[in-house]
Order: structure tokens, then C-alpha cells, then sequence
């Protein structure tokens, strides 16, 4: 058993199908066999049953008349059945009284015993006892024995017939499960292929062939069916996995990118801290410098007013005045850096303001330089200061010219443009809204990455000494911070560099009588208390206001103004103070002391400090005007005037 | 190898069994005999109809009483197509009336011919023991060869009486005929 379950399902089949068609077949001979032995046997008993009465009633009369002679003659008559191999005849009380054959090779035959009437088959004989009747008497009885060997015979033949039906039924019993296994056999064979490739190479893509529709079609349908969820199963799964792979990669591209993008806002920021820190820090110095100078530059004018000068002291001090306006020069651009000079904001169409300064610029850059305008070429408003934006182009220009010593092209291009919330990411100065963009760029020399963030540094220069004072883009960088703008820049080493300079636009152009001329500088008598540290710039102040036919007190501090305070409470009309004082009280601490003894006070407070500029609400809404320093005497008088005419 | 083998002992075994029975039994008496072939004769010969009417069957001895009582042993109980077999001693032709077998004895010799006579012509089988009865117009005459008893019949006395008798009777017998003889079988 263990052997046949090792053998292979075609085996298995054919061996069924022979062996059930041997079994058969042998049953088959068995039972003819059977048939042929029982019908053979009971023909023999018949026969010689017949023959046994023939020879009974043959041999009555010699019995009666004890005529052994008569007896062995009838039975002699056996000659003409050969298969009869002895007989004889017995008395009624035992005695054989007869017996055949009396001659030849069986005579020395010996009877048996006498037995009751019966037939029996022995191995390779037929014997049978007959009793010998006459009428109702027993005479005697009968004893043949016949020879099986012809049954013998014939079941030998029998055995051949059989033997070779068998053999030729086993061959074609063969043949037909040959050729009928396949209907069976090849659908399993097809699924067990289909399987092992599922299995071995996990190709979920095979399919049975489908060659019945019986159970095999059906199961082959099902397991093809299950094959394709598998397989759909896996697609999924695949696909899901590519998914989510595709997902983590996008992930980490978006993590990397935002990881770049900190690093680079960070930088920003930092460039933005170092140049607010700088700007601090001129800013302090210049404004220190800048009253100096103002009070310089006043005292040389009222020296050299005096009459008694000679000729080459006055030339001197002119030489004097020069320096001291060049330093005052350099402190402004100092200033504008730092974001601390006055503003004079109005409405501006910087198409105009570029129109304008063309034909000046191409005679500065010179002819190998070709310049070129680009954009829309008017109605480009924004609220700045004119003369900022003029310096700003020129500066932008000359640095072109700068980056171009063999010549090239310089473009100014100015154009609107808005920015949408998700484009303005690359610049943390950026923001969304409506701008004005002015870009200037030339094709020269270009700005490597090291330098590129320093350009804007005050004193930082890449010019032999002596050409730049290393102030240029430090000034447009201020101003166009003044401007609530940003300057973005384009540069490669040996193409060229692009200055985009975004300001906000104005919505609307602005009425005729903003662009109107100045009204003259109003006056009045009111009395003022000018409360000023810094005495040249105290004195400057004062006489201007007198000779704007006010009435002026002056201090130097707080404490003394306080003094003054009481002596002329009662007229003062309008407190003009400088923020930063010594003796440890504010021009903001001084005005609000004030107020408290007279609550209607007028006050202005000057600063030098744009810092200071950044409480201009606050100061608004207690009611103080900020006036920003320097000034001009005639935005000084305008000022006191608004602030003494206000409610 | 072994079959034949042991197919040959069982052989030899029937062979002793029989040999162990096979002797015969003690022989008869010839007045036994003789007693014996009377009554086997009426299975061999039938008698006309009209003669069997008479009841019972009747076998006449006449002089033979050594054969009477053997006989008498013989019928005993036993009965011939359902009719009495009855053994009536016959000394004078008037007493053969109604017999069917008529045997007359070696010892009333003398009266052969006039018993023979007298039953002449009627169905009745006449049986002897003397030489030449046959020619005195006997039917069937006992002899003997050696020690046993051999039959003798006349059948033209057998078909003169209208008795039919059978051909197994007539094959143990020594037939005697005027007429020529058919070679036996």
C-alpha cells in the first residue's frame, strides 16, 4: 500500500482500472469454470446414472440365476465408453459377482468395498454405486468408476481460453485507460503544473485549461477563479506598497526641502539681525556725527559771515566746510542706511522718476554701457520719497557700470506685480500684496556666493580703496527697508547680477493737489518751550522759531525745563523736546509731567532715532507729534503750526 | 509430486478395504438354489391373462419336498403382483388345477409324462430336474455342471403354453428348440 501511494495518479489509474478488469474477467472464468465443472459433472453423473440402470437391468436375470458369465458380459458392453475405468457388480449380500475389465491394462482392478447408493467426485475420478432392482427386490448393486481425466482436459483448455481472453482484455483494458486517463488524469496533471509554479515561482498569472465541464471543469473554475483574486490581491498589495513607498520618498523630499528651506530662512534671518545690528549701530554713531557736524557747518557759516576774516583764513575755513559737508555727506548715507533720515513721502510714479533720469544716467555710465528701459513706462505709484528713489537708481547704476569696465547692457525694467501668499516663501522680507518691481541688471562681472551676503554692508567694498566708500548698496539697502521694501538678487560669476527691488504700490494715483506747489512756511506767536541737549542744534531751533515770530523758551535738560516751566506756565503753548536727554529724564517723561499740570498741552518730541519712530502710535494717541531729525526749518514751522492749530 | 503421492496411497487403502470384504459367502444348497430359481422364474415369464384371474399364485411341487420348505422360506411374505403366492403339493393331475408353476421332482419320475399331459396346452410353466424332460414336453429343466445348477428350456413347450418368457431368463439359459437355433448374442 505504501508503494501504491507513492505511484503517480496515471499509474493509479491504469493499475485500477487492470486490476478491476482482471478481477472481473477472473471472476468471470471462475464462474464458468464453475458452471462448466458442475454441469459437466452432473451430465457425467446422468450418463452414467443411465448407464449404471442399463446395466442393472442387464444383468438382473444373470444375478437371479448366478450367471457371472452373463454378468462380466454385460459388463463388457462398458468397451464403448473409454472413460469408464472399472465397474463391477455386486451381490445382494456383498459378493462381488462381477467385474470389468477382465482383460487389458485394468484388469488387476480390485472392487471396493460395497457401499450405499451415491455418487461422489473424487480427485481424478467419478464413482458411483447403483443398486440393481427387479421390481420391488434388490439384487444387488452396481460399482463404476469413471475417469475425470476428460473433465481434466477440457478445464486445461478452459484454463488456456481464459488465460488468453484475460491477457487480451488486460492489453485493451490498458489501451482504453490509456486513452481515457487523460480526461482525468491531464486536468489533475494541469493543476498540479499550475500549483507548482504558484508555488516555485509565485506566479499567480497560470491557468488551468478547462477540458470538461464534470467536477474537474468546475474545480479547475474555481481554482482559476481563486488564482485571479490572488492575483488581483497581489496587484493591490504591490501597488499599495509602491504607494506608500512613493509616499515615504515624497515625504522625505518634502522633509529635505523644508529642512533646506529652514537652513535657508535661517540664514536670512540672520543676515537680517547682522543688518539691523549694523544699522544700529551707524545709526547711533551718525546721529552723534550728524549734530556735530550741524553745529560745525553752522558755526563756520556765522564765522564766515564775520567781516574781519582775512582772505586766506576764509579759504581755509572753506576748505573746512567742504570736509565738514562731506562728512555730514557720508553721515546722511549713514543715516539712510540705518533707516533714520526724514522721509518725504508723496506719491510717485517711478516710470517718471526712471524717464527722468535716463538721459542723466547714459551720460554717467558712458557710451560703452548701453541702457536700456524696459516695463511699463508709466503710472508705476508708490508713496516715496523722490530724491531716495533717484539716489537708489543711481546708486544701483554706478555699481553697474562698476561690475562693467569693458562694457555691456544695463536694463532698468519696472513693472507691477503681485505676489500670491505661496510665492513669497523664498524670502522672509517677502510678502504677498501688489508691488512695484524694479529690476536693474547688467552682464558684467557677476557677485560670487561668499560675497553675496555682504553686499549691503556699510564700508564693505570689493572697489580698490579709494573708489567706493562702501556705502552705495548699504544706502539703497536702507532706503528701500524705509520704503517697506526688499531688494532680491540675481547674480553668476561672469554673466551677470540682477537687483529686483520690490516696493508696495500705491492702489491709486493720486489726486492733482497732493502733486500741488508748497505753501509758504506758516507762522506764529504763540510762546514755545524748546527743550534741546545738544546747544548748537538748541540754538538753531530757537532762532528759527523766533524767526517764525514765535516766542521761545529754552533748556538744556528736563530739570531745567521744569524751571521754566514755572516761571512761564501760563503761556507756554506748545512743549517741543528732544527724546533723549541727560539728567535721567526723557523728553516723553518731561511731556507727561507736563500734561499732568496742564492737560491741554501741545508737545512734540524729535528724535533722532528711528527706533523712536516705532511708538509714533502711541505718541499719537496721547496726542504728541514726533518730528523726526534732522529737519528743515520749513517742515519745523509747518509742524508747530498743525500741532497748535489741532483741537 | 506430493498429490500423486498421496493420490497412490489412497489407492492402496480402497485396494485393502477391498480385499478385506471381497470373499464371497458361504454357497447355497443345490435344493436352495433350486427353491430360489422357482421363485425367480415368476419375474421372468408372464402368464396370460386370463390365467392370472384365478387367485392366489399358485406353484404346484409335485415329488420335490427337499425344495418345499427352502421355498415355502422363500415366498414368505411376499406377494406377486399384489396377489398371495401359495406352494400346493401336487401328487395327482387333478390337483393341478389353478396352478401356474408346476415343478415335478426328481423323485416322482414316473409320473412326469402324465402330469406333463395333463397341464398340456393350459398356461402353466413346467419345471424339472430329470435329464430328457424337455423332450417329454418340459418347459424349463434344472441341470447340473460341476457343482452348480444350470437351466435348460424347451421353448417351443414354452410358446406351445402361450407363456411369454423374457429374454434375460432365456440368456442364463441353455435353450433348447426344434426349431433351428438363432446364434446367441
Amino acid at each position: 500500500m505504501t508503494f501504491f501511494r507513492h505511484v503517480s495518479i496515471r499509474r493509479k489509474q491504469t493499475l485500477v482500472m487492470l486490476l478491476t478488469s482482471g478481477v472481473a474477467l477472473l471472476l468471470a472464468c471462475a464462474g464458468f469454470f464453475a458452471y462448466d465443472v458442475i454441469t459437466f459433472q452432473e451430465a457425467m453423473r446422468q450418463r452414467i446414472t443411465t448407464l449404471a440402470d442399463t446395466l442393472g437391468i442387464n444383468s438382473a436375470g444373470a444375478l437371479d440365476f448366478n450367471d457371472r458369465k452373463l454378468a462380466a458380459e454385460v459388463l463388457s458392453a462398458l468397451r464403448a465408453e473409454p472413460h469408464i475405468s472399472a465397474a463391477c457388480i455386486y451381490t445382494a449380500n456383498g459378493g462381488v459377482f462381477a467385474k470389468y475389465p477382465q482383460q487389458g491394462p485394468g484388469a488387476n482392478f480390485t472392487p471396493p468395498a460395497p457401499a450405499p447408493a451415491g455418487h461422489r467426485f473424487e480427485r481424478n475420478r467419478f464413482v458411483l454405486f447403483h443398486p440393481i432392482v427387479q421390481g420391488t427386490e434388490t439384487l444387488g448393486s452396481l460399482f463404476i468408476q469413471s475417469d475425470l481425466s476428460a473433465l481434466g482436459d477440457r478445464l486445461r483448455q478452459y484454463g488456456k481460453i481464459a488465460l488468453g481472453v484475460l491477457l487480451t482484455a488486460m492489453g485493451v483494458a490498458f489501451l482504453l485507460s490509456a486513452w481515457f486517463q487523460r480526461f482525468i488524469s491531464e486536468p489533475v496533471l494541469h493543476l498540479v503544473r499550475a500549483t507548482r509554479a504558484v508555488t516555485q515561482r509565485k506566479d499567480y498569472s497560470v491557468r488551468v485549461p478547462k477540458e470538461s465541464a464534470d467536477e474537474l471543469g468546475h474545480f479547475i473554475d474555481d481554482f482559476n477563479e481563486m488564482l485571479a483574486q490572488i492575483q488581483a490581491r497581489d496587484t493591490a498589495l504591490q501597488q499599495a506598497q509602491a504607494q506608500l513607498e512613493e509616499r515615504v520618498a515624497e515625504r522625505t523630499r518634502e522633509l529635505s526641502s523644508e529642512i533646506a528651506e529652514r537652513k535657508r530662512v535661517e540664514g536670512q534671518l540672520l543676515q537680517a539681525q547682522k543688518m539691523e545690528a549694523i544699522g544700529q549701530l551707524a545709526g547711533g554713531v551718525a546721529h552723534d556725527f550728524n549734530n556735530i557736524l550741524a553745529a560745525t557747518i553752522l558755526q563756520l557759516e556765522l564765522v564766515q559771515d564775520d567781516p574781519e576774516l582775512t582772505g586766506r583764513l576764509r579759504a581755509e575755513l572753506k576748505e573746512v566746510e567742504k570736509g565738514a559737508h562731506k562728512a555730514a555727506d557720508l553721515t546722511r548715507q549713514l543715516l539712510l542706511f540705518s533707516r533714520q533720515q526724514i522721509m518725504q513721502i508723496k506719491p510717485l510714479d517711478l516710470g517718471e522718476v526712471l524717464t527722468d533720469l535716463l538721459k542723466m544716467l547714459r551720460r554717467l555710465l558712458g557710451e560703452h554701457i548701453e541702457v536700456a528701459l524696459q516695463g511699463e513706462p508709466h503710472a508705476l505709484w508708490i508713496d516715496a520719497d523722490a530724491s531716495m528713489m533717484q539716489q537708489v537708481v543711481m546708486n544701483l547704476c554706478v555699481n553697474a557700470r562698476d561690475a562693467m569696465p569693458k562694457g555691456g547692457r544695463l536694463t532698468l525694467d519696472a513693472r507691477h506685480i503681485t505676489l500670491a501668499a505661496n510665492t513669497v516663501l523664498a524670502n522672509t522680507e517677502a510678502r504677498a500684496g501688489v508691488f512695484i518691481r524694479l529690476s536693474v541688471t547688467d552682464t558684467g562681472c557677476g557677485i560670487d556666493a561668499a560675497t553675496l551676503p555682504r553686499i549691503f554692508e556699510p564700508f564693505f567694498t570689493t572697489k580698490e580703496i579709494g573708489r567706493g566708500t562702501g556705502m552705495g548698496l548699504a544706502t539703497v539697502y536702507g532706503i528701500i527697508k524705509q520704503h517697506l521694501g526688499w531688494i532680491e538678487v540675481e547674480s553668476q560669476v561672469g554673466v551677470g547680477t540682477s537687483f529686483h527691488i520690490y516696493l508696495p504700490a500705491r492702489p491709486t494715483a493720486p489726486d492733482a493737489a497732493a502733486s500741488a506747489p508748497l505753501p509758504p512756511t506758516p507762522l506764529g506767536q504763540e510762546t514755545i518751550l524748546v527743550v534741546e541737549d545738544d546747544l548748537p542744534v538748541q540754538k538753531l531751533v530757537v532762532a528759527a522759531l523766533q524767526r517764525l515770530g514765535y516766542k521761545v523758551l529754552s533748556a538744556n535738560d528736563g530739570v531745567e525745563a521744569l524751571h521754566r516751566w514755572d516761571e512761564h506756565q501760563h503761556e507756554v503753548a506748545l512743549l517741543l523736546t528732544d527724546m533723549v536727554m541727560p539728567q535721567g529724564m526723557t523728553g516723553l517723561e518731561l511731556a507727561e509731567r507736563l500734561r499732568q499740570l496742564k492737560p491741554g498741552l501741545k508737545v512734540i518730541l524729535s528724535t533722532g532715532y528711528s527706533q523712536d519712530m516705532s511708538r509714533l502710535s502711541a505718541l499719537k494717541e496721547k496726542g504728541m507729534t514726533l518730528l523726526t531729525k534732522p529737519y528743515e526749518i520749513r517742515t519745523l514751522g509747518t509742524i508747530v503750526r498743525n500741532c497748535l492749530d489741532q483741537a | 509430486m506430493r498429490l500423486r503421492s498421496i493420490a497412490g496411497g489412497l489407492t492402496g487403502l480402497a485396494l485393502l478395504a477391498a480385499r478385506a470384504v471381497a470373499a464371497d459367502p458361504t454357497p447355497l444348497a443345490e435344493h436352495q438354489i433350486k427353491a430360489l430359481y422357482l421363485f425367480n422364474f415368476t419375474k421372468y415369464v408372464d402368464w396370460p391373462v386370463a390365467a392370472t384371474n384365478a387367485q392366489p399364485f399358485v406353484i404346484g411341487l409335485a415329488g420335490a419336498q427337499d425344495v418345499k420348505s427352502d421355498l415355502a422360506e422363500i415366498i414368505k411374505g411376499k406377494q406377486l403382483q399384489g396377489r398371495e403366492i401359495v406352494i400346493r403339493p401336487v401328487a395327482t393331475p387333478a390337483e393341478l388345477k389353478g396352478c401356474h408353476i408346476l415343478f415335478i421332482g426328481d423323485g416322482n419320475r414316473q409320473r412326469i409324462g402324465e402330469l406333463l399331459r395333463a397341464v398340456q396346452g393350459t398356461a402353466v410353466l413346467t419345471v424339472g430336474e430329470v435329464e430328457g424332460f424337455l423332450t417329454l414336453g418340459g418347459m424349463i429343466n434344472f441341470t447340473n455342471q460341476g457343482n452348480r445348477v444350470k437351466l435348460e428350456i424347451g421353448l417351443d413347450n414354452v410358446q406351445q403354453a402361450r407363456l411369454n418368457m423374457s429374454a434375460k431368463l432365456l440368456a442364463v439359459a441353455n435353450v433348447l428348440r426344434s426349431r433351428p437355433e438363432l446364434p446367441r448374442k
